[in-house]
């Protein structure tokens, strides 16, 4: 299942681009970008449901299992096609390619998630979509709806 | 010893990172990627089979022929100039995709854009969202 970023509560600390890689030997799978001084967005995998770099990568290192787009390290030759094929940039080649994968294995889940001071992150789609219909419903009953 | 086709290599990075022997290298400065395969004598096939292109073939070994060197010149992304994919792995990854996943919602070229550029765009996007209802509150 992957991460949903709720962007209204990120304060842009970037703690979980640090924990990301604290987890993953130094090597981070998240970025957060600034827009402007309006927003800040932690940019990461999405695991798209037909994820591109599973289509291009031509010995099945990334593939899909389940929700998640998985990586096999031991079959991965570290051509590049993928970090290319990626519309959101968040696969990176490094001698290998590296992403996020959700932690795998990882007692407590997605350390991301676990760190954020903010909340802004959750693996749990209604949550996120509850929080955007109520933001909408009080914008709606303060009459700001124009 | 590896034969190259030069109409089939990407000049992507497989096989460089594969070789056992350091036999075949790669440099690479900001605007172009040279890749190198030495005089081989080992009996290993490891960048033959990992070539994405099949575009290389093990030869028998003469001493005459020389060392193949390919120099690739880098595709500048179309927003900040930088020097970031060799054309051929662009254009691999144009014939795999499904031509309605090589456009994104805003008729954007994508493929031609670097990774750093794409998360930006995403984050300009998202955070669109996000102001449109921040507006709807005051």
């Amino acid at each position: 299942m992957p991460v949903y970023i709720d962007i209204s509560r990120c304060i842009g600390c970037r703690s979980c681009e640090v924990a990301c890689q604290r987890v993953h030997g130094g090597k981070g799978h998240v970025n957060v970008h600034y827009v402007g001084d309006t927003a800040s967005v932690p940019i990461f995998c999405h695991h798209c449901e037909e994820a591109n770099c599973t289509l291009v990568c031509f010995t099945g290192a990334l593939h899909k299992e389940g929700e998640r787009t998985a990586f096999d390290v031991e079959k991965c030759t570290g051509c590049g096609l993928c970090r290319l094929a990626c519309p959101f940039g968040v696969v990176w080649t490094d001698k290998i390619a590296h992403k996020c994968d959700l932690c795998d294995g990882r007692e407590g889940g997605p350390t991301c998630i676990i760190t954020c001071p903010a909340n802004a992150l959750s693996t749990d789609f209604d949550l996120a979509s509850k929080r955007a219909r109520s933001r909408a419903a009080k914008a709606a009953a303060q009459g700001g709806r124009r | 010893m590896i034969k190259v086709d030069r109409n089939l290599c990407l000049g992507c990075l497989s096989c460089s990172n594969v070789c056992p022997s350091q036999n075949i290298t790669r440099s690479e400065s900001f605007e172009k990627r040279t890749i190198h395969w030495k005089r081989c004598k080992e009996e290993c096939d490891l960048c033959v089979e990992f070539c994405p292109a099949k575009a290389l073939t093990l030869v028998p070994f003469d001493e005459n022929v020389p060392e193949p060197e390919i120099t690739f010149d880098l595709v500048a992304c179309r927003i900040c100039g930088s020097h970031y994919a060799t054309e051929p792995m662009l254009r691999r990854i144009e014939s795999v995709l499904p031509a309605n996943l090589q456009k994104d919602s805003s008729d954007l070229e994508w493929i031609r854009i670097c990774p750093i550029c794409r998360r930006d765009i995403e984050a300009q996007k998202v955070t669109k969202q996000i102001m449109m209802t921040r507006s709807k509150s005051i």
